[in-house]
């Protein structure tokens, strides 16, 4: 018999790509949803959609706007469906270390979070996905020239394809769903992407070469609708930002060492591993940074770009000192 | 209201006319685009990400365009388990009016529906090609539900005149009722 | 919202589904209903799921396929494809059925299962077996069970999405689905023999004159098949690009070659070719909104649970698996129904022991199935489309087609080494990196 004053817990629907026990899935299931239900003293209590059983993220995007769902777990190109700024961060070669990320995090969390809020989105948790790599069924990419041959499977956008441009590489676009057949058809013969996605879609018995270099940094957000979370008690509030700091750490720790996992697993199942000599990889991070230009006052602004590379010099500075 | 209602048939029409050129021009533009793309990839070694997003755009307003069309001409899929049995054409006749008045109610809901989501997409717009928002190239849902509901009006208009609406027919129908 | 009404509402659109209104009237209109009476949504929320089409797997490969088939049906190349097969299998009892077979598994395989083999090939067959004397209600039903036996055929699409969504090797899925799908197909094959064989269909004796005039008279058709089946599988071409390369080719044959379509007649072929794309296509549409309501309230997992709380061994297990997957079938795509039924299903299964290749070989036999089952059959609705003939009848004529493709899913349900006897002979099982 239940009591008649028992309240319901109010719903928040999230829907993400990531399947329920795996990487950024498990994160959010075993330490961002406790927090939230706890926090609120259950009186919320949310329902993931895992495994893309909700579309994808595009359309969670119009999902949110519409009120169907309020919460999503999202990575790498899909958090600049959501924030076009969000680019910024995975222009090439912005980043070369998990500490840089981690200071960028700390000294510009307050810019991510008012550019969110612009779009409608409360940024509740701002992880990584990890570094992206290069992979190749044909080519070993380890000269400019090879990358010049190759043929990247793309569908991350137009700042991927402007990079490839700048390589001389040809991308292919192959649509998301496409891009998994593309490679294993060999229409498409290279790619960038996270350790995580090779493995997940089954293209590391494919798989001849690994370029291991940290190509792009890849973030993973859950994002709640701002409507809902500003409606939401000041006291959970208070608790979920006293908690916040511990929340991505602990996912930190755990997608991080999946991702190098992954890349461990696919190298020992038999990727050969490949590197650019110094001085080719000094003209490819040349090359990559004409993209920072292009696309400044385009997906971001100018004056965020000045102030990314600002803290990232200053550190730099501080660091070798 | 006759000429009212004469008028909006006659726009109609003209309509229908831009739906029929609108369908040759994307599908041949798809085409030409897509093997452009084949050739430019394996013997250039060219590819342009915008194809695929050009495609897929293509396919929503020829699906759409098409539904829209198929309405006009009554082909939609449909599951007739009774209406044969219905001895008398007037019974036939009351049939199809019931039908076509029940197809405009549910193409007003959609076109409401689509209204909104071309709304949504408006308050952020998003751009695929340079300046033309997506929220633009979407408003063809709304439109096509819109003219399914003036289809379905002159299609009971024409009922109940006794005229016969707009049809469309195969070729191959001949091969078909050879027996 | 108050009984009554709900009442109402089910019987007004019963009725209405019943007496022929258009199917997407009831499937999209029920989804808006629901979503905004039942879910308290906004109605946009359907018309997301509508427009999500563009991004499904294959979907840019629909028009361009269905514009080919027009094509080549509406041109003399039917005409000759079927003297050049009748010259090549005449002399066989159901010699066509067996081409008709052979041809649509390799299309269907390689088009990623989306009914365009129907319009496609079927278009150009069922002409063609009509004419030979099959009955017409045999050829409609053998042309729409046909069109979708290609589904276990490496490498369909189907096939990869399941690997990918269910974790298990697509590679092994490939091997596993070999034999249960030759099992189909030579059933398909049997049964078109027998037919021929029985209803005396003249058989013509093999004459190297004849193929070779008939060989002769088809010469631009035949590169054809070589050029898409080669460009798949040589990795030159994506599935969406070599429907690009069939449209232009048949365009290129069939207005400069063979000058047989008129500029007028090419515009009359666009449009009413593109008005069956949007017939199919808002009708899908409409079902992956109506999906997204079933998504929502989480009624698939309410049903997953209430089936795995009440059944006891494996061999009910499979039963009740198999009927659940074939009302699956009837109301969802095979993409929508392998993203949200999958991960329901492989943990129930797992507690049963089931092989999870076997579980998926099992899977997508049954989706094969739904192509063919009420209501939402996408081959009845394509047949429908392409031939003008009412859904009804065709529900009629594929039914002992349905009852061989029943069979092979009874024997591929409960003899799993069909379809893990390669697999044990090939040698090691693969496990898949761990994530
Ligand atoms: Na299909
Ligand atoms: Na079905």
């Amino acid at each position: 018999h239940a009591a008649a004053t028992e309240v319901k817990p109010e719903i928040w629907k999230f829907a993400t790509i990531a399947p329920k026990g795996i990487g950024l899935g498990n994160s959010i299931r075993s330490i961002l949803i406790p927090a939230i239900e706890e926090g609120s003293e259950h009186t919320i209590q949310i329902d993931v959609y895992w495994g893309g059983v909700m579309g994808d993220e595009a359309d969670y995007q119009q999902k949110m706007r519409l009120g169907q769902i309020q919460g999503t777990g999202i990575s790498g190109m899909a958090a600049t469906i959501f924030c076009p700024e969000m680019s910024i961060l995975e222009l090439p070669f912005m980043f070369k270390s998990w500490e840089e990320v981690d200071y960028i995090k700390k000294v510009m969390r307050e810019d991510f979070e008012k550019l969110h809020e612009k779009y409608g989105y409360k940024l509740a948790a701002w992880n990584d996905q990890g570094f992206d790599q290069f992979y190749s069924t044909k080519y070993a990419l380890d000269t400019l020239e090879q990358f010049g041959k190759a043929k990247f499977g793309s569908w991350y956008g137009k700042v991927e394809e402007k990079f490839l441009e700048t390589l001389g590489a040809n991308p292919i676009p192959v649509g998301v769903a496409e891009a998994v057949p593309a490679m294993r058809q060999g229409v498409a013969d290279s790619m960038i992407g996270p350790a995580f996605y090779i493995v997940a879609t089954q293209m590391y018995p494919e798989v001849k070469y690994v370029n291991p270099i940290n190509v792009r940094y890849s973030p993973a957000v859950i994002l709640i609708g701002l409507d809902r979370w500003n409606a939401l008690d000041d006291r959970y509030k208070k608790r979920f930002f006293e908690q916040q700091a511990d929340i991505e750490a602990k996912i930190a720790i755990n997608l991080r060492s999946d991702n190098d996992k992954c890349l461990n697993a696919i190298i020992k199942y038999g990727a050969k591993e490949s590197h650019l000599s110094p001085e080719n990889e000094k003209v490819m991070k040349e090359k990559a940074k004409t993209t920072w230009d292009y696309f400044a006052g385009k997906l971001y602004s100018r004056e965020l770009l000045d102030k990314l590379l600002g803290h990232l010099d200053s550190f730099r500075k501080e660091r070798d000192k | 209201m006759n000429d009212f209602i004469n008028g909006l048939f006659a726009f109609h029409r003209v309509i229908i006319v831009i739906e029929k050129a609108l369908l040759f021009l994307i599908l041949f533009s798809m085409i030409i685009i897509s093997f452009g793309q084949v050739i430019a990839r394996n013997i250039f070694d060219q590819g342009y990400m915008w194809v695929d997003i050009f495609l897929r755009h293509g396919v929503i307003w020829i699906a759409f365009l098409g539904a829209s069309l198929a309405t006009e001409y009554r082909q939609h899929i449909k599951i007739d388990v009774f209406s044969h049995m219905l001895s008398t054409p007037y019974k036939r006749k009351q049939i199809e009016i019931a039908i076509s008045v029940f197809q405009m109610v549910i193409c007003a809901l959609l076109a409401i529906g689509s209204i909104e989501y071309v709304m949504m997409l408006k308050e952020y717009p998003t751009y695929d090609f340079k300046w033309f928002p997506v929220w633009g190239l979407r408003m063809i849902v709304p439109f096509s539900f819109v003219v399914m509901i003036v289809s379905c009006f002159s299609h009971i208009v024409n009922t109940l005149a006794g005229r016969s609406s707009p049809t469309i027919t195969y070729d191959s129908e001949s091969i078909m009722n050879e027996k | 919202m108050s009984v009554a009404i709900t009442a109402g509402l089910v019987f007004l659109f019963i009725l209405f589904f019943l007496f022929g209104a258009p199917l997407f009237t009831i499937i999209g209109g029920g989804a808006v209903l629901l979503f905004y009476l039942f879910a308290h949504q906004s109605m946009a929320t359907p018309i997301v799921e509508m427009c999500r089409l563009a991004n499904a797997p294959g979907i840019i490969a629909i028009p361009l396929f269905i514009f080919a088939g027009f094509i080549y049906a509406e041109s003399k190349s039917s005409t000759r494809m079927i003297n050049l097969s009748n010259a090549m299998l005449g002399w066989l009892p159901g010699g066509l059925t067996v081409a008709a077979v052979v041809v649509s598994t390799v299309f269907t395989a390689m088009t990623g299962a989306s009914g365009v083999t129907i319009i496609a090939i079927g278009g150009i067959l069922l002409p063609a077996l009509i004419r030979e004397g099959y009955s017409r209600s045999f050829s409609l039903g053998f042309i729409i069970a046909a069109g979708s036996s290609g589904v276990l055929f490496a490498p369909s699409l189907p096939i990869i999405i399941y690997g990918m969504i269910a974790k298990t090797n697509i590679t092994e899925l490939f091997l596993a689905c070999l034999i249960p799908g030759l099992l189909i197909v030579g059933l398909l094959i049997l049964y078109g023999i027998f037919y021929g064989a029985r209803h005396h269909i003249p058989t013509t004796p093999f004459s190297k004159e004849v193929l070779i005039r008939a060989t002769w008279e088809a010469k631009w058709l035949i590169p054809l098949p070589f050029f898409v089946v080669g460009g798949i599988y040589g990795g030159i071409i994506t599935v969406s690009e070599a429907a690009s390369v069939t449209v232009s080719y048949a365009l290129f044959t069939e207005c400069f070659i063979y000058q047989e379509i008129p500029f007028k007649k090419l515009f009359q072929l666009t449009v009413h070719s593109m008005v069956t794309v949007g017939a199919l296509l808002l009708v899908l549409g409409a079902a992956l909104g109506l999906t997204n309501f079933l998504v929502d309230q989480k009624i698939p997992q309410l049903i997953m649970t209430i089936i795995s709380d009440h059944i006891g061994s494996k061999t009910a297990f499979v039963m009740v698996l198999n009927i659940f997957l074939l009302i699956v079938g009837c109301m969802m795509d095979m993409f929508s129904a392998i993203v949200v039924v999958v991960p329901l299903i492989a943990p129930v299964a797992e507690t049963f022991n089931m092989d999870p290749i076997h579980l998926g070989v099992l899977f997508l036999a049954n989706l094969e199935l739904g192509y063919l089952t009420p209501p939402v059959g996408v081959n009845l609705f394509v047949a429908s489309l392409r031939f003008n003939v009412s859904v009804m009848q065709l529900y009629r004529v594929v039914i002992p087609a349905l009852i061989i493709l029943f069979l092979a899913l009874l024997i591929i349900s409960y003899w799993p080494q069909l379809s893990l006897f390669l697999l044990d002979v090939t040698g090691q099982r693969m496990i898949l990196l761990e994530i």
